[in-house]
């Protein structure tokens, strides 16, 4: 790149040589090393990269933002047409005055997080005024209408009302649609969006990507997409920059970038993404390729499942937690979040569960693993059904099935060495003793999940987040389980380790005949390691079957919704998907208002599908 | 990550073995709590006389001025830093005692009230609520009015008053770590509700532990000091440090020495326990000490 000073016309910003440093002297860590770019007017430049890899950090610096976090622009300019200053700037060099009047009026952010980004003391309302007047020097009253007006822009149902409530009256994805909208309604040139999906769910991922494509259409809007996401990348971005370890790996156009790589590490990064439909035609879980590993070498086949006897069965489980309200205390509302909930898993068998935030699908989980009491139903495990047996009794159980979940960084206690974490569940239902003999047998977890046995004595911040991942399946295979409940497990990692983790996991399913039930929203990772798949939606099962059956023909208006919301890796090609309008309902009822359980109907053997859709009011499914 | 060093067992050096010790929170800590505690430890042998030794002819001996009184006296002629050394056995005593008796009965209570929550929780916190709207001087008079005066009496009186403030504190980390996935993880394995709270929770909470218990300390040794002052802790012939103060603040004008020795000894025992503190909640973060 050259040193030009000026741009050419259709650019709008351009990086150049940029490095950024955190620290000082020889502790110095390069956030950003040498990076360029260039965005241009009415494009889309997504900045892919695993995470740590200064993806978040470039785009701070144009905000100049960087400062602020304690760090600095070592070297680079970052040049930009400013309409507001009248001239080309050099952001990195600007003073402070001035680059207020760009921040959020001629460049704005959208953040990952749309639960903290919104003040939660101030209306909706009140915060998209004040960046109005701040910016625009127009009256309250003139602000006003046009915070309305931008509320009507992302469709928020009923804007006026909208802009009275504050934040924690909206569901997540209502929020997001109130932070573009702040975002917007200074029309920037620019909207840098820092995974601005990654919180939410799939079809309300794909409302809001929608919405987002909808904007930059109007106003011409420039957009930096950062994701880590390659589904959603290949459906927003023009150009795509690949990023690791703070360099650029490779940029161009989504098409070149994303369809035939030229750089090994994006090709890696590529292979380990897994894309739905690819596995069509298959009736078995597949293991991921990973590039440098051959697959062939000691691939284990994945094991053949024995339909003899389940290892567990659940029936009709339905768990409900009370809401407490009144003067009295007394319990006023209860959330519906399993309603007659049945399936069975038999050994070295993988059902998926899966389904969106609040379709109760954890508490499945949690039930079965005894850290929730249902209110009826039973879980038989090898056909002895633990909740009619007295407490005692049933604590044995907790060693039949062992739970992981899905924060790495939060299951492991930060005091105490990974050694330790994973003897003390072989420790409680005395599978070992402690010493020498309890520390071998940790070693031997250790190698088992592809760790060494001479990290047995670190701490969990010693550690990456597959590596603690990888800990947590060590633990849980510690008292030696026959069924693995997998809490969202891999949701948390990036995508080649997280390829890694769950080929880790089908390995040890092929090893160990253990059984496994997968909760999980991702799609593309239910179709790869699962057997059968399960619905849940509002707390009910609402279709179930073998993989095939769901995947190649889904019965269910709302799985075909929730196959049709995910990013389909396929650069150069836009979906063509109707978005989903309004809001999925609450599963929380009033006292005595039950929901209507829906019959399951056989369709094909094994496939069971809910008949109607009632209950699904306030979502337009078909 | 790969290490080759599997039963090689690599020879430390002495520095690197205890490298833990090797810091200066430690060494100033144990320096100068290590220093006063043996004083204090040896007082009674040091000086059988208790203190007491009136010497009407020496009374306000500036200090440094000579070997009898390397400190000065006070207005009854009575040896300075032999009361300083004296006292220390009672405002040591009450110091450490009372903060430990409420550390341990406040920790227990707020880890079972904010683990198990329910009626307990509420009673126990309303109950909290009480004692800590309780004027903690007045609730000291009508108890020694009706039991007497005495040092014990006062231990007791402030465990009574101060446990109060560290179980809420431990209740409040309980209740955001019993939510947290380690602690669910250890109950989806079967672990006991007792090594939970013990194992997993505890330990968690210990660093806003630490801080107020080494603050309690310099607290309760002023505290006891102002009873004392009220005539209700031990008898005024007793040295402590907390009644020099007191004692000398009529003379602070003309023999500053009577109050700024016990002061001084009072700041120098605070900030060693608190280096100490500061240490031990150091080391008990892992990611605090730098490994290796």
């Amino acid at each position: 790149m050259t040193n030009q000073t000026s741009l050419p016309t259709d650019t709008l910003l351009s990086v150049q040589n940029l490095t950024v440093q955190f620290g000082q002297g020889s502790g110095a860590v390069k956030a950003a090393d040498d990076l360029s770019y260039t965005l241009a007017r009415n494009k889309t430049l997504a900045i892919v990269g695993e995470s740590g890899s200064g993806k978040s950090v470039s785009s701070l610096a144009v905000l100049g933002l960087i400062r602020h976090l304690g760090g600095q622009v070592a070297s680079g300019k970052i040049l930009f047409k400013s309409d507001v200053l009248g001239r080309e700037v050099d952001l990195c060099t600007l003073a402070e005055e001035d680059m207020r009047h760009i921040r959020g009026n001629e460049i704005a952010m959208i953040f990952q997080e749309p639960m903290t980004s919104l003040n939660p003391v101030f209306t909706i309302g009140s915060q998209i005024v004040e960046t109005l007047v701040l910016h625009q020097g127009i009256s309250q009253r003139a602000a006003r209408r046009k915070a309305r007006e931008a509320l009507e822009l992302v469709r928020l149902p009923n804007a006026a009302r909208m802009l009275d409530s504050y934040p924690h009256q909206l569901s997540g994805g209502m929020r997001q649609r109130a932070m573009i909208a702040m975002a917007l309604s200074c029309q920037p040139k620019i909207l840098i969006a820092d995974e601005p999906t990654t919180a939410l769910d799939v079809t309300i991922q794909a409302q809001i990507l929608n919405i987002i494509r909808d904007l930059q259409a109007e106003f011409g809007t420039s957009v930096i997409f950062i994701s880590h996401d390659m589904g959603v990348v290949s459906e927003m971005a023009d150009d795509v920059l690949v990023m690791k370890a703070s360099k650029r790996v490779e940029m161009g156009s989504a098409k070149e970038v994303l369809g035939s790589p030229k750089d090994a590490y994006t090709q890696a990064l590529l292979a380990a993404v897994p894309r739905i439909g690819s596995m069509t035609g298959t009736s078995l879980p597949k293991l991921f390729d990973i590039p440098g590993q051959a697959p062939t070498e000691e691939t284990p086949a994945i094991s053949e499942v024995d339909k003899s006897q389940p290892i567990i069965e659940i029936d009709k489980l339905t768990t409900r937690y009370d809401i407490r309200g009144g003067l009295l205390n007394r319990v006023t509302h209860r959330v519906h979040a399993a309603e007659q909930v049945s399936f069975k898993i038999h050994p070295g068998e993988t059902l998926a569960l899966v389904g969106e935030s609040g379709s109760g699908k954890s508490t499945v989980g949690k039930t079965i693993q005894q850290l929730v009491e249902p209110v009826s139903g039973a879980v038989r495990f090898r056909g002895k059904d633990i909740f009619s047996l007295p407490k005692e009794e049933r604590t044995a159980f907790r060693q039949q099935s062992q739970y992981v979940f899905q924060d790495p960084y939060g299951s492991l206690n930060p005091r105490k060495t990974v050694g330790d974490s994973i003897l003390e569940p072989a420790l409680v239902h005395n599978i070992v003793g402690a010493g020498a003999e309890g520390r071998d047998y940790v070693c031997d977890l250790l190698e088992k999940v592809g760790l060494s046995s001479s990290q047995v004595d670190r701490y969990p911040h010693e550690f990456s987040g597959g590596q603690r991942q990888r800990v947590c399946i060590a633990r849980s295979l510690a008292c030696k389980p026959s069924l693995v409940i997998a809490d969202e497990a891999v949701s948390a990692l990036d995508v080649s380790v997280q390829a890694q983790v769950v080929n880790l996991l089908m390995r040890l399913q092929a090893e160990e005949g253990l059984a496994y039930l997968f909760i999980t929203h991702d799609m593309a990772v239910v179709e790869r390691v699962s057997h059968r798949v399960a619905v849940m939606y509002l707390g009910q099962i609402v279709e179930i079957g073998t993989r095939q059956q769901i995947f190649e023909n889904p019965q269910h208006p709302y799985t075909r919704r929730l196959l049709a919301a995910v990013p389909v890796l396929d650069p150069g090609n836009r979906p063509d998907r109707k978005p989903l309008e309004g809001e999925i309902p609450s599963a929380t009822r009033a006292v005595g208002d039950e929901p209507q359980i829906l019959p399951l109907e056989e369709v094909a053997t094994g496939h069971l599908v809910a008949r109607g859709t009632k209950g699904f009011d306030g979502l337009q499914l078909a | 990550m790969t290490d080759q060093t599997q039963n090689v067992k690599p020879r430390v050096s002495f520095r690197r073995k205890y490298h833990r010790f090797f810091k200066f929170e430690f060494i100033a800590g144990i320096v100068l709590t290590g220093i006063l505690g043996a004083l204090v430890l040896a007082a009674t042998w040091l000086f059988p006389e208790g203190g007491r030794t009136v010497d009407l002819m020496a009374r306000l001996t500036p200090p440094f001025l000579s070997w009898e009184h390397p400190l000065g006296t006070d207005p009854l002629g009575r040896d300075i830093l032999e009361r300083v050394i004296l006292g220390g056995r009672i405002s040591f005593t009450v110091g450490i005692l009372s903060a430990a008796g409420a550390v341990v009965l406040g920790t227990v209570i707020g880890l079972l009230a904010g683990y198990y929550r329910g009626l307990w929780d509420t009673l126990i916190m309303r109950f909290a609520d009480i004692q800590l709207a309780l004027p903690f001087i007045l609730l000291a008079i009508t108890v020694i009015a009706i039991v007497g005066p005495g040092t014990d009496r006062i231990i007791v009186l402030m465990i009574v008053s101060q446990w109060v403030q560290y179980a809420r504190l431990v209740r409040s980390s309980v209740l955001s770590l019993r939510e947290r996935e380690f602690v669910q993880a250890a109950r989806s394995y079967g672990l006991r509700d007792r090594k939970i709270i013990f194992g997993h929770i505890l330990p968690n909470a210990l660093g806003p532990l630490i801080i107020l218990l080494t603050l309690n300390v310099a607290n309760n040794i002023l505290l006891e000091s102002s009873l004392t002052f009220l005539g209700l802790g031990a008898d005024p012939q007793t040295p402590t440090w907390g009644g020099m103060l007191s004692e000398g603040r009529n003379y602070i004008q003309t023999a500053w020495w009577v109050t700024v020795f016990p002061g001084v000894t009072i700041m120098l025992t605070v900030l060693g326990l608190n280096l100490l503190g500061d240490w031990l909640r150091d080391e008990l973060d892992p990611l605090g000490r730098t490994s290796r």
